[in-house]
């Protein structure tokens, strides 16, 4: 079976271990965002037979917000794009381009999570949140909200981790060594920062446009 | 030791003190959670985490440390992580058990004894999610950090770092599950059903995040398995080359990286929930509660595979060492192992038949699960063909390894009646699947895992262990073993009741039964530690490999 095998260390550094790691790793987060997902648009499509009576999810017109969200959308692909260039002038030992574009997606970044917020505050202000007097004259809702600050808030945590993520490669890129094992890393950054993305434009059309 | 001591200080401090300053602006539960993630961080960074991220940052290779300090502290060597992982889950198992104790001492007579109905299902439930975690991480993270990257021939896991980061998030997750004794306790068992699950003591919200943390730590570890298993074997070692207990692993990886992270987005629901008042599971609210059992055993279905696809692994790779002959049908077993996992997805909801779920997914869902049992048949046959006409040597390890095939047989076969329809409706929630699950996970997995610690014993310590005391332990262990758990399938078709503390009186003696011969499990349990401690303190020196095995783990 296997007694032919030789023992010879491997040769680590011509395959990109860390790549298919970060994969796993977005595979897995990839379930725990389904998980939440599925979840949404199974009790959704089920809401037909929702015992309340009253309707369980937002009535047409409700575009709370949608404004607000198609903003962020144009910010956070945009960032996916300075990621990309991020990227590409690191390989080619651009230091300049490099810090520059990964300067500018942090701060796309962060701009995404300031909408956010402003969108929030204004969601709370109106009693769009879960077990508010609003909410509870209409408990339909309460089931939306619930799953609208469920899901956002935790992309806007891994949008925090990508940006937290990010600031640690700006800082050590600026010593302006830029090593195939630290383009690499960056290379898997943009990896995980293109996953936190393409979340939001699943998030998106499902919170706002249906 | 000094690490561990100083990152047990920092995890009691900081989230004591996190929790207790920020209950006064926030709502309790908040205040615990951010305490409990801030006392973890400082854990992490107590017990040496801190420099192992600035290496990571740097791209510095870690220094190896010696002598016996390095159990205690962050360390990246797999070896040395495998045996945290090892006396870890011992220590878990002991505690779990001294749980079964207490069950057994309050059901020793009918009527409550000593504990209450909800305190009886606290402890319950710690008993049941401590086995649970000591089956997800015993031989996956035990036997397999120690054993698999040598096996295909490299010096260490993928991801060392990751790796000892998977280790350590667990020592606080356990002490946050033991605290939730003094802070209300959970009364759900292990599953954490809502609505049960979204109101009630403190205790629940320390459950919820400690299965969490677990739940992080298991994801970290299979991804590392499927990377490593993947890009690191030696030179020609081709799939189909691989010894059987790596595809195992490798098998047990996918499982955990693909569902690990669904039953994460159930507990996050609760703990939303919770915390901040959202109402998934608040059907008044237009939540739905059975939603989380479908989330809960998209997950805890495979898992059982989790645990058991690397017991099959040890058992298949055991075999043909004290047998004497290669692994029969080894490319079939392999490829069951897959089958297994594809299979393992698609059967969740046979926990649901009594749930109130749609009635017409009931059917489909049997078939699926009943299908299972052709890879695991497959499994058998390979077990079976290796012994036919081999030379067995019934050392230790091939004892427990021909118990689990004894044992997990009777597991299998009881399944077939929690997943048949009809026969569900009548044994749901009894002890019927109480003795079912155990006979798999207890007489399965753990029977597996005793097998391979004798087995590697001479590899991981360098000594031998005590023949005697080991065959001791294995007879006292299966006779006993069979002798509690075999009753309690007949106490659940009598109507026993998994949940309630209390029985009818006719039930009496055999509960009683079960109480006195459960001992004999609490003394081969010690008949193995005291054989541990003592071989690895005095024991003889092995030889290099002194069960002549051909896997490359032995070559000196
Ligand atoms: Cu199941």
């Amino acid at each position: 079976m296997n007694g032919a095998v030789s023992v010879e260390k491997n040769p680590w550094d011509t395959r990109d271990t860390g790549k298919l790691g970060i994969w796993l790793f977005l595979l897995s987060e990839a379930m725990l965002f389904g998980g939440f997902l599925s979840s949404y648009v199974m009790l959704r499509l089920g809401s037909s037979v929702c015992a309340l009576g009253a309707p369980a999810w937002p009535q047409a017109g409700y575009t709370g917000g949608l404004l607000l969200a198609t903003l962020n959308t144009l910010v956070i692909i945009t960032s996916s794009f300075t990621m990309v260039n991020a990227l590409t002038s690191a390989k080619q030992s651009n230091v300049r381009g490099f810090s520059l574009n990964l300067l500018a997606t942090i701060l796309l970044g962060c701009l995404f999570l300031g909408i956010k917020a402003f969108e929030y505050t204004a969601k709370v202000q109106h009693g769009y949140f879960p077990r508010s007097a609003f909410i509870a004259a209409n408990p339909g809702l309460g089931i939306f909200v619930s799953f609208y600050f469920g899901l956002t808030g935790l992309h806007a945590l891994h949008v925090l981790a990508g940006i937290l993520w990010n600031g640690f490669l700006y800082q050590t890129g600026q010593a302006g060594d830029l090593t195939d094992a630290f383009v690499r890393k960056v290379e898997n950054a943009g990896l995980y920062w293109h996953f936190v993305d393409i979340v939001w434009v699943f998030l998106f059309p499902l919170f706002y446009l249906v | 030791m000094t690490n561990l001591i100083r990152g047990l200080v920092s995890f009691g401090v900081a989230s004591l003190a996190v929790a207790f300053l920020l209950a006064r602006a926030l709502p309790r539960e908040a205040a615990a959670s951010l305490g409990y993630l801030v006392g973890l961080f400082a854990f992490l960074i107590g017990v040496g985490g801190l420099a192992a991220f600035q290496h990571w940052l740097k791209d510095k290779e870690e220094e190896q440390v010696h002598g016996w300090q390095r159990y205690f502290r962050f360390t990246t060597d797999h070896k040395v992580i495998g045996v945290q992982y090892l006396v870890t889950s011992l220590v878990v198992f002991v505690l779990a058990g001294v749980m079964a104790l207490v069950i057994r001492v309050e059901l020793a007579k009918p009527g409550l004894q000593f504990l209450s109905y909800d305190t009886y299902n606290t402890v319950m439930g710690i008993h049941g999610i401590g086995m649970i975690v000591v089956a997800l991480i015993a031989i996956i993270g035990g036997l397999g950090n120690f054993s698999v990257p040598l096996m295909i021939g490299t010096k260490d896991m993928a991801f060392p770092r990751l790796n000892a980061l998977s280790f350590w998030i667990l020592p606080p997750a356990v002490l946050l599950l033991l605290s939730s004794l003094v802070t209300g306790g959970f009364d759900f068992g292990w599953t954490a059903y809502p609505p049960l699950s979204v109101r009630g003591p403190l205790g629940k919200l320390f459950f919820v995040l400690a299965f969490i943390s677990v739940g992080f730590s298991s994801i970290f570890g299979g991804v590392n398995f499927v990377a490593t298993i993947s890009q690191l074997r030696a030179k020609g070692m081709s799939l189909f080359k691989m010894p059987i207990f790596v595809w195992s692993i490798l098998a047990a990886g996918i499982i955990i990286v693909l569902a690990t992270s669904v039953v994460a987005s159930a507990l996050l629901m609760i703990l939303f929930d919770r915390v901040l008042g959202t109402t998934f599971f608040d059907p008044s609210q237009g939540g739905n509660v059975l939603l989380y059992q479908h989330l809960f055993w998209f997950y805890s279905h495979p898992a059982v595979y989790i645990m058991i696809l690397p017991a099959f692994g040890v058992i298949l790779e055991l075999l043909p060492v004290y047998a004497r002959k290669p692994l029969f049908a080894y490319r079939l077993a392999a490829l069951s192992f897959v089958a297994i996992v594809v299979l393992s997805f698609v059967v969740w909801a046979h926990h649901l038949f009594t749930s109130g779920m749609w009635d017409a997914l009931s059917i489909p869902f049997m078939v699926t699960t009943e299908l299972i049992s052709v890879p695991t048949g497959v499994v058998f046959l390979s077990a079976l063909g290796t012994l036919w006409l081999g030379k067995l040597q019934l050392k230790t390890p091939m004892l427990f390894a021909l118990g689990f095939l004894v044992n997990f047989l009777i597991g299998g076969l009881t399944g077939i009646f929690n997943a048949d329809v009809p026969t569900d409706l009548h044994l749901q929630d009894t002890w019927f699947v109480v003795a079912h699950f155990h006979f798999t996970i207890m007489g399965g997995a753990i029977f597996a895992w005793f097998a391979g610690i004798y087995h590697w014993f001479p590899k991981i310590t360098g000594k031998m262990y005590n023949e005697t005391l080991g065959k001791i332990h294995f007879w006292l262990l299966l006779i006993g073993f069979n002798a509690t758990f075999i009753p309690m399938f007949w106490l659940g078709t009598r109507g026993m009741r998994r949940r309630v503390a209390d029985f009818p009186p006719d039930l009496a003696s055999v509960q009683l039964w079960i109480s006195l011969v459960g001992l004999m499990v609490v003394l081969a349990v010690a008949v193995f530690l005291f054989n541990m401690i003592r071989s690895w303190v005095k024991g003889e020196s092995a030889p290099s490999n002194p069960w002549e095995a051909r896997t490359l783990e032995w070559n000196p």
